[in-house]
């Protein structure tokens, strides 16, 4: 019943949101926006996405931003979602909650909880009604420490307009965020399979934005270390750094990123290409490849390499209402265990020996107001 | 299994929804507060003030841009000939704005007469309204390609 009485609320909010496009109030000084999403569909042979044999609910969301200008130069952003992921409770949390103080175009101070600029995504992590796939690419925004959504500590950002149109936009930041790892023994923070190591880091992102409209190009990163010393005098430290470009066209979008992740414990490099194509206004056809390999400190068996590789090919169809509501199909063929693993079990041969191909078929809707 | 037949219903519901087509060519003058010493502007240089990559006029104004709501064909035609991008790529680029937390686009007004009382109100604002209204009181710039 649970599923039900959600299916049917966010059915209901779909349809009357559907064409909305945010609330603007007090006289443009304030600013109600959202979004939400749910999905569904199976897979074979291993667990995907939330996903596994039996057709049922993967997850649901709904989210709601509010911004108000009190002044002119000062901005208040604030973002909650509320979540639920198969088999957990629906949970509350504060995506972001910053305050922005522009001294000029080019010089915007950010303090709070901050989205993390890095790589195309980031900070739309959560917004299906920006990408053409339900799922992220998972070498780069799954369960890795690259895919971090917020941070905590001090932010610059600015835009500076450069000759024939171009235009350079930054990021610098510094503070706190949580690395997700794979649950270890000693994990001291874990949530779900998970394990969630405290960190400090600094980091930035450049994107330059060509003259035409919709193409930019970004480079980004940081470097993080865990506060408490591994061993005297040493501390843990994670690096992250990559590329990306994107078009967003009036038919065609594309998107690619190849990211390198290196660090005592593992090195990792991931990468997608993904294409999509509106064949009428409302009818979308999308493509991706992806690759991600990660490379253990210690000689790994053979049999178990496929749990540090990822290779995923996917296509979809999209019915895409209005820029603010989509339905969307896709089929993922995966080779690979690092993001796709068997069921739970305690039959160690099975996890010995896992099946390294999966697919699975996804469903969903997205909606943004 | 109640799922799919759900979201097979929303599909359904979506494909006749009826969604908005086109639009028409309709052509439209852009207005300023006649304090505003500008008397032309480019047409990137107006493309950059209603994406909001550039926020100043060159006198140092805060440029205040102001749209027309969705519905007006008056809005799409400006935002196909002077954005060059369709109306919805351009409600897209301010979802992505939005969401990253980095800005929000230009407010939106029902009617070309409340879009003429902001620019009055509004030194720094510009406009667009069709090209038959009766703007008194503002200035018309002229539009370099």
């Amino acid at each position: 019943m649970f599923h039900l009485r959600w299916h049917s609320l966010c059915l209901g909010v779909l349809l009357l949101c559907g064409t909305a496009s945010g609330m603007p109030l007090a006289d443009g000084k304030f600013f109600i926006h959202g979004y939400g999403h749910l999905s569904t569909g199976r897979t074979w042979e291993n667990v995907y996405l939330g996903g596994n044999d039996e057709l049922g609910l993967h997850d649901v969301g709904s989210t709601l931003l509010f911004r108000a200008l009190p002044t002119e130069r000062l901005i208040v952003n604030t973002q909650f979602s509320l979540e639920k992921a198969p088999g957990e409770d629906l949970e509350l949390e504060v995506d972001y909650a910053f305050a922005e103080y522009a001294f000029s175009d080019k010089f915007r101070l950010r303090a709070g909880r901050n989205q993390l600029p890095l790589a195309l995504y980031s900070e739309i992590y959560d917004v299906g009604t920006l990408r053409p796939f339900n799922a992220l690419p998972q070498g780069t925004y799954g369960p890795t420490s690259i895919g971090v959504e917020n941070y905590d500590g001090l932010g610059l950002t600015g835009r500076i307009n450069l000759p024939a149109e171009w235009m350079v936009e930054y990021d610098a930041y510094g503070g706190f965020l949580d690395l997700k790892e794979p649950l270890s023994q000693d994990c001291d923070g874990a949530e779900g399979d998970l394990c969630v190591i405290a960190s400090q880091l600094v980091g930035g992102r450049l994107a330059l934005w060509a003259p035409l409209e919709g193409l930019r190009f970004t480079t980004s990163g940081f470097v993080s270390r865990t506060p408490v010393e591994t061993v005297p005098g040493e501390h843990a430290v994670l690096g992250v750094v990559g590329a990306g470009a994107e078009y967003l066209g009036e038919k065609l979008w594309l998107r690619a990123e190849f990211f390198n992740l290196f660090s005592e414990a593992a090195k990792a490099r991931t990468g997608y290409l993904e294409a999509a194509y509106f064949v009428t206004p409302h009818w979308q056809v999308a493509g991706r490849v992806e690759g991600s390999r990660t490379w253990a400190p210690t000689a790994v068996p053979s049999e178990l390499r496929t749990y540090l590789r990822h290779r995923e090919v996917a296509v979809g169809l999209n019915y895409w209402f209005d820029p603010h509501l989509v339905f969307k199909v896709s089929f993922h063929n995966v080779i690979g265990n690092r993001f796709a693993q068997p069921a739970a079990t305690d039959d160690l041969a099975a996890l010995l020996h896992p099946e390294p191909h999966t697919r699975l078929l996804s469903l969903g809707a997205q909606y943004s107001f | 299994m109640r799922t799919l037949p759900l979201f097979l219903l929303c599909g359904f519901l979506a494909l006749f929804a009826g969604p908005a087509q086109g639009s028409p060519s309709v052509t439209y003058k852009v207005v300023v507060h006649p304090s505003n010493p500008v008397t032309e502007v480019s047409r990137s240089r107006l493309s950059q003030l209603f994406f909001k990559k550039s926020t100043q006029w060159d006198s140092g104004t805060t440029a205040m841009p102001v749209d027309l709501n969705d519905s007006s064909p008056v809005r799409a035609a400006f935002c196909d000939e002077v954005l060059k991008r369709s109306l919805p790529a351009v409600r897209a680029f301010w979802q992505q704005r939005i969401f990253s937390g980095r800005d929000v686009p230009p407010p939106e007004l029902p009617s070309e007469t409340e879009v003429l009382a902001f620019v009055r109100a509004n030194p720094g604002a510009v406009g667009y309204v069709a090209v038959g209204t009766p703007t008194p009181g503002l200035k018309v710039v002229a539009i370099l390609d």
